[in-house]
């Protein structure tokens, strides 16, 4: 990967780079992992993006599957090697943020299921549902009513907690 | 005043100082050992999978009732296993110690000059093991006593034909194997490669 292609396409984007993985990340160890992977494969993918998108909305959609596919292989490790020892979970949010709502929102996020994070993550960046749709691959009126079950799944884990 | 989840991912961020991108560094090395290690994995597999291959060959062959035979190749698959092994313990010889494109590199060397012998070796090698096996497995047949018949030149004639054959197939046989078992991941290492060397141009 150039550093300038860092620099150009990637680091302006770093925002909501950092805010997807840390979605789909426990530690600051596999949030860096993460971080790394999403932009090795923007790089490797470049060649690929043909225009028809924004170059965000590109790269909301590599961030997103890479986070999905490398959460759902570590999942599949920690059902393996629970098998043989204890697996223990230690969550980095000191690190991650200071706001302690945004900690908690984090936190409750976590708790959805792979596609409802990525879903909501993007709802919270202010995308429209039809490029919601469009990163995802669904239609506008499934967007709509997920992000409507989301909400109130997320309003009652955080019930009490930040109200 | 209730807090929406949409107001605590707005203030939540405008307040934050951590949003900043972490360094992207050792990206390559990571890169490197994941595929590196993949390989070495998949050459002891499949060097390890001609263990069941010699059990059941030998198996059939005695079944047959080629006693001889079988062990000729038991022998045979046993010597290239452990010449498979002697080979890739060499490529554990490399420096890891050494940079991360240094040891790519020489890794990519190690597993070109790999694969030249074993071409080599299926080419050459091959022939000159498979046709004792004949002989062997003809030997007292109809067909190995009309081939006694003919004269000499016909008897090389025919034996080189069959060589040049069985070299043709070996080689055949083992680019197609290769390209199967490794080709996306030897691919995987010259994309590496050429990534670096366009990082290191920049």
């Amino acid at each position: 990967m150039t550093k300038d292609f860092y620099s150009q396409s990637i680091l302006p984007y770093a925002g909501i780079i950092i805010k997807i993985c840390r979605a789909y990340t426990d530690t600051e160890e596999d949030f860096q992992d993460y971080y790394q992977e999403v932009c090795l494969q923007i790089w490797n993918s470049r060649n690929s993006f043909r225009e028809e998108s924004k170059w965000s909305t590109w790269i909301y959609r590599i961030s997103l599957n890479v986070c999905m596919s490398l959460l759902r292989k570590s999942k599949k490790k920690q059902v393996r090697a629970s098998d043989y020892i204890e697996v223990q979970n230690v969550p980095d949010e000191e690190k991650a943020f200071q706001d302690e709502s945004l900690k908690l929102l984090y936190k409750t996020i976590r708790q959805l299921s792979e596609l409802d994070r990525a879903i909501i993550l993007l709802y919270l960046e202010e995308k429209s549902y039809k490029e919601i749709a469009a990163i995802i691959g669904t239609t506008s009126n499934n967007i709509g009513v997920r992000i409507t079950r989301i909400k109130k799944q997320l309003k009652n884990l955080l019930d009490g907690k930040i109200y | 005043m209730e807090r929406s989840i949409e107001n605590i991912w707005k203030k939540g961020f405008e307040a934050e100082e951590k949003l900043s991108a972490p360094v992207v560094s050792n990206l390559y090395e990571r890169k490197s050992t994941l595929l590196i290690e993949k390989i070495k994995r998949t050459t002891k597999k499949d060097n390890f999978s001609l263990i069941p291959v010699g059990v059941v060959i030998f198996g059939v062959l005695v079944f047959m009732g080629k006693v001889i035979l079988g062990f000729y190749v038991a022998t045979l698959i046993t010597a290239l296993f452990f010449l498979n092994k002697k080979k890739l313990k060499e490529l554990e010889t490399l420096d890891v110690k050494n940079s991360t494109y240094n040891y790519l590199l020489d890794y990519r060397n190690q597993v070109k000059s790999i694969v030249k012998f074993s071409t080599w070796l299926m080419g050459v090698g091959f022939p000159l093991v498979a046709i004792p096996a004949y002989w062997i497995f003809f030997r007292g047949s109809e067909i190995m006593s009309n081939f006694e018949q003919l004269d000499l030149a016909q008897e090389i004639l025919i034996i080189s034909g069959v060589a040049v054959l069985l070299s043709i197939l070996g080689i055949l046989a083992y680019r197609i194997s290769t390209a199967i078992i490794y080709g996306k991941l030897l691919a995987r290492l010259e994309d590496t490669i050429e990534d670096m060397e366009e990082l290191m141009k920049s």
